[in-house]
C-alpha cells in the first residue's frame, strides 16, 4: 500500500469527506482552542483554504450528495446544541434541522445516493437513533428505535442499504440494514469498538475503524464481515476513513509522530 | 520614565508594588522549608516533593467511561465502551485509554472520591481550594498554600497553564487563587498552544511579545518605557503585580528557557501530542524542571464540551461517548502517559507529585441524551510520584459507580495530602490555618 501524507501542520483533525468529483478533500481542523473549522484540500496542488472563512462557531462533519447539488454539515449554535445545516450548491440556500430544547443536537450527516434525504444520528426515545429528513430539513423519519447509540450512518452506493455503528449489543459494532430501517444485521463481532463504516464504491466492501488490536486502525471487510484486513497497522491512531470516488484510494487521518495529518493510501 | 524594580503604582487589585515585594518576603518561612527540602526531611519522614503538577480535567470526566468501568452493570449504566485489561491483574479501564492502561503500574488510582457540590463552579472551588465547605471568601488554592509556604523565588511558585481563569459560561471559579489571602497568591498565568507557543497574558499590551523574543532585558525595558509613556492613566493601572511578575519571569534566562518549547527534542514534543493540552503538559514538566513548586495544567478554560466559543471541556451532558472516543480520551491518554514517562525517564518523578482529576464524576445512569450529567457522589483521581506507591487502586465504588463502598476521599483530603507530600506538614498547615482537620490519604503509601 503506497501512502502519501497530504498535510504536515499536525493540528487536531477529524471528519473527512470527498467532493463528489474526487478533486477536493474536506476535513475538520482545530484552528484555535475554541474553534473547529472545515477546510478544503485540493488534491492537485495541495491548496488549502477554509470552507467558511468568516464563520466563528465550530462546524463539523461535512457531507455531500453524489450529484454535487447539496452539502450538509453540523454547526455549534448554542450551549450544548448542534444543528444540521443543509445547503444547496452553489446557491447556498440553507435549511436547518433544529431538534430544539437544551442539550440537544445531531451528528454524522450523510446523503442518500439520489440526494433526496439526509440521514444523521440524534438522541431520541430510549437511545441515540438514526433519523432522516429531506433536503429542506422536513419530513423526519426515524429509522432505528433501539437501546444504545446508533451512529455513523452510510448509504450503500445503490441506496438500498445502510451501514452504521451501534452499541445496542454492548459495545460498538458495525451493522447493516435496509434503507428503510428494517432487517438490521450485525456484521462485526470484536471485543473493541468498530466504528465509522464507509462503503467502497463497488458496494461490496466497507472500510471502518476498530481498536480491536489495541489502538485505532482502519480495516477493510466484505459486507458480510468476511475477508477482514487491517489496512493501516500502525502503532499510532488511524481514523476517519473516506474512500475516494475512484475506489482505488482511501483517505484517513493519522496521529503518526504525535501529529494529526491527512494521509492518502493507494490500495492495490 | 519607568523605574523597573521599585515601581510603586497600585495594581488593579489595590496591591502596591511594595506589598508585592512584601508578599515575596514571606520567604524566611519559605526558606526554612527550602532548607528542609534540601535536607530531604519532613515530619512524616518522607522526602518532600519539590513540585506538584495538577492536571485539572475541568468539566467532570465520567469515571464510568474511563477509570472505574462497570462491565457487569446494565447497558444504561455500563455505557458503550468495552473494558480493557490494564497492566495490573484484575483492574480494567475503558478501551479508550490504552496507554494509561499499559502504565497503571506507575500510578495510584483513587476510585472513592466524593465532592459536596453538584455545580461546576462550587465543586471546582472545593476541589482546588482544598475545602469541604463553601465560604463567602474561599480558602486559598492548595497551589497558593504551597506558594506561600515556599515563598517567591526567581520563578513564580504557582503557575497555571491555560487560556485564563477556569470558568463556565456563567462565571468564574472562586477558589482558584489566593482566596482569603488575596490576589498576591493567585497563580501566575501562562498560555501554551498546540504549536508549543507560550504566551504570558500579563504582557499582552506589548504586541507580538513572546518568551522567545524577550532575550534582551534592555530591549524589553525600552519597549515598556515607550508603552507607558504613551499610556493614559487607565493603561497605567494595568501595571500591576501580574505585569511585574511577568517582567521578572520573562527577563530571567532560566525562566525564559523553561517557557521555550522550541528547544525540546521533536520526538519528546511528539510524544505529548500536538494539542494544546499535550504541549501544556510538556510545559509543566519544563517548569518543574526549572524549579516551579506548583503547576496546574487546565484541560480547558470552560467546562462546556460543545458550545460556541468554549474550548471542549469534560462537561459531556450530550455526546459523552463520541466526545470521549473521538477527542478527549485519545488526547488525554497520550499526553498524560507522555508526562509520566518523561518525568520518570528524567528522574523527576520521585521529586514531583502528579495529580490528575476533575471536580466530580458523571451520573451512573445514562441520561435521555445518551450521555451523563454531574455526579459528585463518586469519581476518580490519579496520583503518581513523590513517594506515592505505584500500581495500587485506593478505594472502591459500588456496582453502579454511584458511591464509594470504602471511606470516601474528599477534596480536603486531596489538598492536605498534596501539601503534606510537598513539604507543608500539619504543623505548618495549622500555622497557615489551611486544611487543619484534613487527613492525609495514607492509603496512597500502603
Amino acid at each position: 500500500m503506497k501512502l502519501h501524507r497530504l498535510t504536515t501542520d499536525g493540528k487536531f483533525k477529524r471528519d473527512l469527506a470527498w467532493s463528489p468529483d474526487g478533486t477536493v478533500l474536506y476535513f475538520c481542523r482545530q484552528d484555535s482552542t475554541t474553534l473547529l473549522a472545515i477546510w478544503k484540500l485540493t488534491l492537485a496542488g495541495g491548496g488549502l483554504e477554509r470552507w467558511h472563512p468568516d464563520q466563528n462557531t465550530s462546524e463539523y462533519e461535512p457531507a455531500f450528495s453524489q450529484d454535487g447539488k447539496w452539502c450538509a454539515y453540523v454547526q455549534s449554535r448554542a450551549n450544548l446544541q448542534l444543528k444540521l445545516v443543509i445547503e444547496s450548491v452553489p446557491a447556498g440556500k440553507q435549511s436547518v434541522f433544529d431538534p430544539g430544547g437544551g442539550f440537544a443536537g445531531l451528528r454524522h450527516p450523510a446523503f442518500s445516493p439520489d440526494g433526496s434525504r439526509v440521514i444523521f444520528s440524534m438522541p431520541a426515545t430510549g437511545g441515540q437513533q438514526l433519523v432522516s429528513v429531506d433536503t429542506v430539513a422536513k419530513d423526519r423519519r426515524d429509522l432505528t428505535a433501539t437501546v444504545g447509540i446508533n451512529n455513523h450512518p452510510a448509504f450503500s452506493p445503490d441506496g438500498r442499504r445502510l451501514a452504521f455503528s451501534s452499541s445496542r449489543d454492548g459495545d460498538f459494532e458495525i451493522y447493516i440494514m435496509s434503507a428503510d430501517g428494517t432487517e438490521p444485521m450485525r456484521i462485526t463481532r470484536s471485543p473493541g469498538m468498530d466504528l465509522r463504516p464507509v462503503w467502497h464504491p463497488d458496494g461490496n466492501r466497507l472500510a471502518f475503524v476498530s481498536n480491536r488490536d489495541g489502538n485505532y486502525e482502519i480495516y477493510l471487510m466484505r459486507d458480510d464481515g468476511g475477508e477482514l484486513r487491517n489496512l493501516t497497522n500502525h502503532p499510532d491512531r488511524d481514523d476517519f476513513p473516506a474512500w475516494h470516488p475512484d475506489g482505488n484510494r482511501l483517505a484517513f487521518i493519522s496521529e503518526r509522530d504525535g501529529q494529526y495529518d491527512l494521509f492518502l493510501a493507494e490500495l492495490p | 520614565m519607568l523605574q523597573i524594580g521599585n515601581h510603586a503604582t497600585r495594581s488593579c487589585q489595590g496591591l502596591s508594588r511594595r506589598a508585592f515585594v512584601q508578599a515575596g518576603a514571606i520567604a524566611p518561612l519559605g526558606l526554612s522549608l527550602v532548607e528542609r527540602l534540601n535536607a530531604g526531611e519532613q515530619e512524616s519522614g518522607r522526602v518532600p516533593a519539590k513540585s506538584v503538577i495538577l492536571l485539572w480535567l475541568w468539566g467532570g470526566p465520567s469515571h464510568l467511561d474511563t477509570f472505574d468501568v462497570k462491565p457487569d452493570a446494565p447497558l444504561d449504566i455500563r455505557g458503550a465502551f468495552a473494558p480493557i485489561q490494564t497492566k495490573l491483574p484484575g483492574i480494567q479501564f475503558a478501551e479508550t485509554l490504552p496507554r494509561l492502561a499499559a502504565r497503571n503500574d506507575q500510578f495510584a488510582l483513587v476510585r472513592s472520591m466524593v465532592n459536596f457540590q453538584q455545580g461546576h463552579l462550587e465543586a471546582g472551588t472545593l476541589s482546588l481550594s482544598a475545602s469541604n465547605t463553601l465560604t463567602a471568601t474561599p480558602e486559598p488554592h492548595f497551589g497558593a498554600v504551597l506558594g506561600k509556604a515556599r515563598g517567591f523565588g526567581s520563578l513564580p511558585p504557582f503557575i497555571a497553564v491555560g487560556n485564563g481563569a477556569v470558568r463556565d459560561v456563567v462565571g468564574l471559579v472562586k477558589g482558584q487563587g489566593g482566596g482569603r489571602w488575596g490576589a498576591a497568591f493567585d497563580p501566575f498565568r501562562v498560555r501554551c498552544d498546540d504549536e508549543g507557543q507560550v504566551e504570558v497574558p500579563s504582557l499582552e499590551l506589548i504586541e507580538g511579545q513572546s518568551p522567545g523574543a524577550l532575550a534582551d532585558r534592555t530591549k524589553l525595558r525600552r519597549e515598556l518605557d515607550l508603552l507607558l509613556a504613551s499610556a493614559n492613566d487607565q493603561r497605567l493601572d494595568t501595571w500591576d503585580k501580574s505585569y511585574q511578575r511577568a517582567f521578572e519571569l520573562l527577563t530571567s534566562p532560566g525562566a525564559r528557557a523553561a517557557l521555550d518549547l522550541s528547544t525540546e527534542r521533536p520526538d519528546v514534543r511528539a510524544d505529548y501530542g500536538k494539542t494544546t493540552f499535550g504541549q501544556s503538559c510538556l510545559l509543566s514538566r519544563r517548569l518543574v524542571e526549572a524549579g516551579v513548586p506548583f503547576v496546574q495544567v487546565n484541560w480547558s478554560t470552560y467546562v462546556e464540551a460543545i458550545t460556541p466559543n468554549c474550548d471542549f471541556g469534560w462537561d459531556t451532558h450530550i455526546w459523552n461517548f463520541e466526545l470521549l472516543q473521538d477527542r478527549h480520551a485519545p488526547i488525554f491518554d497520550r499526553a498524560a502517559s507522555a508526562l509520566l514517562d518523561d518525568l520518570r525517564e528524567r528522574g523527576l518523578l520521585d521529586s514531583t507529585l502528579v495529580i490528575m482529576m476533575g471536580e466530580f464524576g458523571r451520573t451512573p445512569k445514562i441520561n435521555g441524551q445518551m450521555a451523563r450529567d454531574h455526579w459528585p457522589g463518586c469519581y476518580f483521581s490519579i496520583w503518581a510520584g513523590a513517594g506515592v506507591r505505584p500500581g495500587i487502586v485506593v478505594g472502591r465504588s459500588d456496582k453502579t459507580g454511584g458511591a464509594p463502598t470504602t471511606p470516601p476521599i474528599t477534596p480536603l483530603d486531596v489538598g492536605a495530602t498534596a501539601l503534606e507530600l510537598a513539604g507543608v506538614p500539619l504543623t505548618r498547615r495549622i500555622e497557615l490555618n489551611v486544611t487543619p482537620n484534613a487527613r492525609v490519604i495514607e492509603e496512597l503509601f500502603a
